[in-house]
C-alpha cells in the first residue's frame, strides 16, 4: 500500500476557494451597512411610538418592541455598538497582549517568567466571574465593558502570540539586526512583529468573535450596555417573557448576536487559509503593513531567507491521500 | 378456571397484606394524605425568602420578603380593616384621649407558639424595642409600660397621630416575648421565631423554601384549616408561573405585568393587585437645575403621565399624588387637579426658556438591578422630557449602593428612583423625603413650608385634621414640585390555583389573611 499526501493543485485550490473568508467578508460588510444605516437622519433607536408590539410588516421592517420603538433602529444601532466595541476591545486586547508577549518572548528571563505566570492566574479565573467583579468595582458602562474585555482577552493574545516570537527569535536575520546594532525594541518592534502577523491576525479576529458574546452575555445579565442604549443581549432578556407571544422580539436579537459571532469567526478562518496559504507577495503586503502600523518605515522589516522561512500556523488544508493497491 | 379464582385470589389477598402493611408502618405520604383532609399545607412560590434582618421581629421588619412571613406568624397590638379603621387586636380596648398618653387593655387569652401566655409586660417590651425603628414618626416616644391592672400605658412627649396606625399595621410594630427575645441571640432570632399568630416557625432552607406549621396554641386554631404554608422561592417569574401551572405550588407572587396576563390567561385566579408602589423620583435640588423651581416645575409638567402609563407600563400603572391610589387612606381629590400635574409642553418650555438656564441636564439613577421591570418608564420619561428640551441620563446603579442613602449619604443624583410601598401611616409617604434619615430636601428654602406640615401630621392625633393636613402638604408638595411621581404601579400580583378557597387578599398585599385559607382536595 501506498499512502501519499499530496497538496491540491493550484487549480484545484482555486476551483474549491477560500468560501470561508468570503462569506465571513460577505456577512461583515453586510452588518457593517446595516449597522451604518443607524446613523441615517430619521432613524431613531430611543422614540417610542404608538404602534407597539407589531410583528415585522411593510410599515415596520422588523417590528416594534413593547414600547413601540423600530426594531430596525433599535437592531442596528445595537450592531453598530456591537462593532465598535469589537474593534476597539480588540485592539486594546492587541496591544496589551503582544506587549507583553513580546516582552515575555523576545525579552525572555524572569519577565518571560512573570508575565506567563501572571497569564495562567488571569486565566484560571472564569471569565465571565472576572467580568462581574470589575463591573462591580467600576459600574457598569462602555468604559467597564472595554476594561473587562482587554482583561479577558489579553492575555489570551499573549499565551498564543509568546510561541512564535520564540520561533522568530531564533532566526539569523535577528541575529544580524543584533550584530547591526539594531536596539531590542527596534527589533521586537521592527523585525518580529511583523513576522507574526499571520497568527495576530488571525486571532484577534478570533477574539473579535468572542467580545460579541462576551458583552452579549454581561448585557443579557443587565452589567453591559446599560438603557436606554440598544443591546442584543439586553433584548434579549428584557423580551424573554414575550417569547411566546411575540417570538420575533427575541429571535431577531439572537440572530444579530449569531450573525455577528459567525462573520468575526469565518473571517479569522478566511484569514487563516488565504495568508497561510497565500502567496509571498501577499503576505509581504502584509508584514509591511504591521511594519508601518508599528512604526518602522515599509520594506525594512527584516524577512526570514527562504530556507529559513517558516511557515505559518494554519489549520490543515485540504489534503488528498491516495492510497494504490500494490499489484 | 379453578385455576384462575385461585390467581386472582392470590393477587387480591396479597394487595390487602400490602395495604396493611403500608398502614401500619406509618408511611409518611399516608400521614400527609391524612392530614391534607384538614386543609393541607398551602405552598405558596416567591421572588424572595426573608433577606437583611430575617425573622427578628423588631430588625426584620423593613423588608417586604420578611413582612409576609412575620405577619404569619406575630400580630399586632391593633389591626386596621379594608376601609382603614382601626380594630381590635391583642388590645381589646384603647384610650388615646390627649394624644400623649395611650392605655391598651390586653386581651388574656392569647399566647405564644411556644405555650408561654402572653402578658402585658410583653406587650410594652415590643414596643419600647420597636418605637426608635421609626424615630421621625414615633417622635417624642418616652415609655410603654405594663400597669399593675394588666393594662399597657404608651407616653409621648408630644401628641403623636401616628402611633395607633403603626401599632395596627401588620408592617408595623409585632408583640413578642420578651423572655424569649432576650434569651436567644440575634442569630437565632432572625433564624426562628415565637409568635402568637396562626402560624409557628417550622424549618428555613436558605434560597429553597420556608416552612410554617399551624400554631395549636393560636387562640382561633380551630378557625384555621391549613396544615401550614411552606414559601418556596423561585427569583423568576416565569418559573413561578411554570411552578403554578405544574402543581408544584398552589400560590404564587407574579411581579411583572406580562407574566401576570399570562398567569390569569392560564385560569389561575387573580388576587388584588392595588396600586401600592409610587414610583417616587426623589428630588435632591441642590447643585443641581432642580435648584430652580420653575426647572422642577418644567420637568413634572413634560411628564405625560397618561401616556407613560400606557406606552411604559403597558397599561398597569394609575396616577398617583404622595399618598398612592390603592391606599384606603388616600385623598378624594383626582391627582390630576393636582398643581403642575398634567402634562403642558407649551408651558414646561415657557418655564425653562424663562429659567436662565441653557441646558438642563439631570441625572436619574435608579436601582439597575432591583427596578429592571420599570426600565421601559424610564425610557419613556427620557423621551418625554426630551420633547421640552430636558436631557435625562439614566444610570444604574446597584441596590446596595443606593441603599447608602437610608444610612444618610448624599443622593447619588438630581432624581433617585425610591419605589414607595404601603406605609403603615400616611404620614410615612411623607417622612421618607424630609425625615431626620432620608431627608431629600435639604436646606431648599422652597420645602420649609411642606415640611412644617408633615411635622403637624406626625403629631396630629385627630383623624379629620389628619386629613386636611395630608391635603394640605400635598398641595404643597404638587406645587413647588418637591418630589416627581410619574404614576403608581401595581406592588405584586398574586395568583392561585382555582383549589385554593376562603382566602380574601388583603388591601396592603400583607397575605395576613392565608389564615382564612384551605385547600379544596
Amino acid at each position: 500500500m501506498n499512502i501519499t499526501a499530496l497538496r491540491p493543485s493550484r487549480r484545484a485550490s482555486r476551483r474549491e476557494g477560500n468560501w470561508e473568508l468570503r462569506i465571513g467578508l460577505g456577512l461583515f460588510v453586510g452588518l457593517v451597512l446595516f449597522a451604518l444605516s443607524s446613523l441615517l437622519p430619521g432613524v431613531d433607536a430611543e422614540s417610542y411610538g404608538p404602534d407597539a408590539l407589531s410583528a415585522p410588516s411593510a410599515q415596520h421592517l422588523l417590528g416594534t418592541d413593547n414600547l413601540g420603538r423600530e426594531m430596525t433602529a433599535r437592531l442596528s444601532t445595537a450592531a453598530l455598538g456591537g462593532l465598535q466595541l469589537a474593534v476597539v476591545a480588540t485592539l486594546l486586547a492587541a496591544v496589551v497582549g503582544i506587549g507583553l508577549a513580546l516582552i515575555a518572548g523576545y525579552f525572555g528571563g524572569i519577565w518571560d517568567s512573570l508575565i506567563m505566570r501572571a497569564t495562567d492566574l488571569v486565566l484560571s479565573i472564569p471569565g465571565l466571574l472576572m467580568a462581574l467583579v470589575i463591573k462591580a468595582i467600576l459600574g457598569p458602562g462602555t468604559v467597564t465593558l472595554l476594561l473587562t474585555m482587554t482583561v479577558l482577552f489579553a492575555p489570551v493574545l499573549t499565551r498564543i502570540m509568546r510561541g512564535p516570537i520564540l520561533a522568530i527569535k531564533e532566526r539569523g536575520f535577528i541575529t544580524a539586526a543584533e550584530i547591526a546594532g539594531r536596539s531590542r525594541w527596534s527589533i521586537a518592534v521592527g523585525h518580529i512583529l511583523p513576522n507574526v502577523a499571520t497568527p495576530l491576525l488571525v486571532t484577534m479576529a478570533g477574539v473579535a468573535g468572542q467580545t460579541v458574546l462576551v458583552e452579549a452575555t454581561l448585557s443579557y445579565l443587565g452589567q453591559g450596555v446599560q438603557p436606554p442604549n440598544p443591546s442584543a443581549g439586553r433584548m434579549v432578556n428584557e423580551f424573554q417573557k414575550y417569547m411566546l407571544t411575540y417570538p420575533y422580539l427575541i429571535v431577531l436579537p439572537s440572530l444579530l448576536i449569531l450573525l455577528q459571532v459567525v462573520a468575526w469567526n469565518l473571517l479569522a478562518d478566511g484569514l487563516q487559509k488565504s495568508i497561510g496559504s497565500g502567496t509571498t507577495r501577499r503576505r509581504n503586503v502584509l508584514m509591511a503593513m504591521i511594519a508601518l502600523l508599528a512604526g518602522s518605515r515599509p520594506g525594512r522589516a527584516a524577512r526570514p531567507r527562504k530556507s529559513e522561512n517558516e511557515s505559518p500556523p494554519q489549520r490543515p488544508t485540504t489534503r488528498t491521500i491516495r492510497t494504490q493497491e500494490m499489484e | 378456571m379453578k385455576k384462575r379464582m385461585l390467581l386472582r385470589a392470590g393477587i387480591g389477598a396479597a394487595l390487602a397484606a400490602m395495604l396493611t402493611l403500608t398502614a401500619c408502618s406509618g408511611n409518611p405520604d399516608a400521614a400527609s394524605q391524612e392530614s391534607s383532609a384538614s386543609g393541607g399545607m398551602l405552598r405558596y412560590g416567591v421572588d424572595s425568602l426573608p433577606v437583611t434582618g430575617g425573622l427578628d421581629p423588631v430588625n426584620g421588619t423593613q423588608p417586604l420578603a420578611n413582612r409576609i412571613v412575620l405577619a404569619q406568624m406575630y400580630e399586632t397590638l391593633l389591626t386596621v380593616d379594608d376601609d382603614g379603621t382601626l380594630q381590635p387586636g391583642i388590645a381589646t380596648d384603647w384610650d388615646a384621649t390627649d394624644g400623649k398618653t395611650f392605655v391598651f387593655t390586653i386581651r388574656d387569652d392569647v399566647s405564644f407558639a411556644d405555650g408561654t401566655p402572653l402578658t402585658a409586660e410583653d406587650v410594652a417590651y415590643s414596643i419600647s424595642l420597636a418605637a426608635p425603628g421609626a424615630p421621625d414618626q414615633l417622635a417624642g416616644f418616652r415609655e410603654a409600660r405594663a400597669t399593675d391592672d394588666g393594662k399597657v400605658e404608651v407616653q409621648f412627649d408630644e401628641p403623636n397621630g401616628a402611633f395607633l396606625p403603626i401599632a395596627s399595621a401588620w408592617s408595623g410594630m409585632f408583640i413578642f416575648s420578651k423572655d424569649w427575645y432576650e434569651t436567644t441571640s440575634e442569630d437565632e432570632r432572625m433564624r426562628s421565631a415565637n409568635g402568637s399568630g396562626a402560624f409557628a416557625f417550622e424549618s428555613w432552607e436558605d434560597g429553597v423554601k420556608l416552612i410554617l406549621k399551624k400554631n395549636e396554641g393560636y387562640r382561633d386554631a380551630d378557625k384555621v384549616k391549613l396544615d401550614g404554608i411552606e414559601w418556596v422561592q423561585a427569583s423568576d417569574n416565569s418559573a413561578r408561573l411554570a411552578m403554578l401551572q405544574q402543581g408544584l405550588v398552589e400560590a404564587a407572587d407574579i411581579s411583572d405585568p406580562v407574566i401576570a396576563d399570562q398567569a390569569e390567561a392560564a385560569g389561575f385566579v387573580p388576587g388584588a393587585s392595588p396600586a401600592l408602589r409610587n414610583m417616587n423620583l426623589m428630588i435632591s435640588a441642590a447643585g443641581t437645575p432642580l435648584e430652580n423651581i420653575d426647572v422642577r416645575r418644567a420637568v413634572s409638567l413634560a411628564i405625560n403621565r397618561e401616556e407613560l402609563i400606557e406606552v411604559g407600563m403597558g397599561g398597569q400603572g394609575s396616577l398617583a399624588l404622595p399618598v398612592p391610589p390603592g391606599d384606603p387612606r388616600k385623598l378624594d381629590e383626582e391627582p390630576a387637579d393636582a398643581p403642575y400635574y398634567q402634562y403642558d409642553l407649551a408651558e414646561a418650555k415657557r418655564l425653562i426658556a424663562g429659567s436662565g438656564y441653557s441646558d438642563v441636564t439631570i441625572d436619574l439613577t435608579y436601582a439597575g438591578d432591583i427596578s429592571a421591570a420599570d426600565v421601559p418608564m424610564l425610557e419613556v420619561l427620557k423621551e418625554q422630557l426630551k420633547q421640552a428640551g430636558i436631557t435625562l441620563n439614566l444610570k444604574a446603579e446597584a441596590w446596595s449602593n443606593i441603599t447608602a442613602v437610608f444610612g444618610g449619604a448624599p443622593a447619588p443624583s438630581g432624581l433617585l428612583l425610591i419605589p414607595m410601598i404601603a406605609q403603615s401611616d400616611v404620614s410615612g409617604y411623607f417622612a421618607a423625603t424630609s425625615g431626620s434619615v432620608l431627608d431629600f430636601w435639604g436646606d431648599n428654602p422652597d420645602a420649609q413650608s411642606a415640611r412644617a406640615l408633615v411635622q403637624q401630621m406626625i403629631h396630629e392625633p385627630d383623624v379629620d385634621k389628619r386629613r386636611a393636613l395630608v391635603q394640605q402638604a400635598t398641595n404643597e408638595i404638587t406645587d413647588k414640585v418637591l418630589l416627581l411621581i410619574p404614576a403608581s404601579s401595581v406592588m405584586g400580583y398574586e395568583y392561585l390555583s382555582p383549589k385554593v378557597q376562603g382566602y380574601t387578599p388583603d388591601p396592603f398585599m400583607g397575605r395576613i389573611n392565608l389564615k382564612n385559607a384551605s385547600i379544596e382536595q
